[in-house]
């Protein structure tokens, strides 16, 4: 178990991990690295990861458009939410992390993971037990936020005036709707491409 | 300072302790050794066997747009060879780890009757240039018959389920059969063994 959870933490600095990660650490950003949103995270990231193992979907072509579509509304909603927040704070902050959990989880329906050893195990051992895999497919996917827990423990560590939290707030989730634009274009392989480039290079 | 901010603090500390032993822990480099071992060097393995049910007739190739490296032009000319057919392409790390230790074994056992065939499916644009895939093939050393798949077509009609994987690797039997199949990198030492006992088989 600790095996996968340690190659998926070497996989995040993998450019194939992007695509996964990046919704997810503007969603914590967004929530301002509340546990709870983090948690929601988490959950998004494994009941994604439970399908990939199970290999019963893949989105293509208008799928992936509408996917992107789907969670460019869904960040903005994050956004927009604490504007609401002085009516019903729990609510709100619920709703930013139900956000944040549905974001991760599309996101795990467009990553394109690095297989390595205990991942390609994990995948060759699916073919004929599903279910014996998902406590390993659980330890790679809380494995790959721990770069998110990192980001969550950092905003908690700085706690940013709330003056400073709107700006981070807007950079954060302006990097997460260009991800979710681009999509929603259907620029699936010049996005990855592009985040292939620009941190191999 | 506040409490929470101490805590988030040492959570932090303690989360880059956590990646750094994650890296520490990376077997990659003892894989990476066990690969400059000379062949004849290489200890005798202790693996088992691994069960090498027969999952049926190989599925045929489909639009593959060419051969590199090549003298045969289609599996059919393999048939009485046992052939690892492998799923890579050069942009993906994982596939470039498997290189030497599939470099291994056609050194090991390319004589004996064994033959290798990398079916190259881009995953980008630019892995799909032939000009691009020779001169990584020169580059990672790979030596052995490269068949292009620049539509997938044959990359997912040969795996099952809606999501197809690099690197992975189906070895055949003599009679054309799928008999060892595994996603990813690792377990080299298994596939090995597969490969002796295919060849024993058959011999």
């Amino acid at each position: 178990m600790f095996a996968s959870f340690a190659e998926a933490i070497r996989a995040t600095t993998q450019p194939c991990t992007l695509l996964l990660l990046l919704p997810a650490i503007v969603m914590a950003i967004v929530t301002c690295g509340r546990w709870l949103a983090f948690a929601a995270i988490c959950v998004g990231a494994v009941l994604g990861g439970w399908l990939f193992v199970a290999n019963v979907v893949a989105l293509d072509g208008w799928q992936l458009q509408l996917s992107g579509a789907l969670v460019v509304i869904a960040i903005g909603l994050a956004l927009i939410a604490p504007a609401v927040r002085q009516l019903n704070w729990a609510a709100t902050s619920g709703a930013q992390a139900a956000l944040a959990g549905v974001v991760t989880f599309v996101a795990t329906l467009w990553w394109r993971p690095c297989i390595g050893a205990e991942l390609g195990a994990i995948l060759t051992g699916a073919r004929t037990s599903v279910a014996g895999e998902l406590p390993g497919i659980t330890a790679y996917m809380l494995g790959t936020m721990v770069p998110v827990l990192a980001v969550v423990l950092v905003v908690r560590a700085i706690d940013p005036s709330p003056t400073a939290t709107r700006p981070i707030g807007w950079c954060a989730s302006g990097v997460g709707l260009v991800v979710a634009a681009a999509m929603a274009a259907g620029r699936h392989d010049e996005l990855v491409t592009t985040l292939t480039r620009w941190t191999t290079s | 300072m506040g409490r929470s901010r101490i805590v988030a603090a040492v959570g932090l500390v303690a989360v880059v302790g956590v990646i750094g032993l994650a890296f520490a822990l990376d077997p990659s480099d003892a894989d990476t050794a066990s690969t400059t071992v000379p062949v004849a060097e290489a200890p005798a393995t202790t693996i088992a066997t691994p069960d090498l049910p027969d999952r049926g007739p190989r599925p045929d190739l489909i639009d593959i747009d060419g051969w590199l490296q090549s003298d045969v032009s289609s599996l059919e000319e393999l048939e009485g060879k046992v052939v690892a057919v492998q799923f890579w392409t050069f942009g993906c790390r994982n596939c470039k780890a498997t290189l030497p230790h599939m470099q291994e074994l056609y050194e090991k056992y390319a004589d004996q009757g064994f033959e290798i065939v990398g079916i190259h499916a881009p995953e980008f644009e630019y892995e799909a240039e032939v000009a691009n895939i020779e001169e990584a093939a020169a580059e990672l050393g790979v030596t052995w018959p490269i068949a292009l798949d620049p539509t997938k077509r044959t990359f997912h009609s040969w795996q099952e389920g809606p999501t197809a994987h690099w690197p992975r690797i189906y070895l055949l039997d003599r009679d054309g059969h799928i008999r060892y199949d595994h996603i990813g990198e690792g377990r080299y030492a298994e596939t090995d063994a597969a490969v002796q006992a295919l060849l024993a088989e058959a011999g």
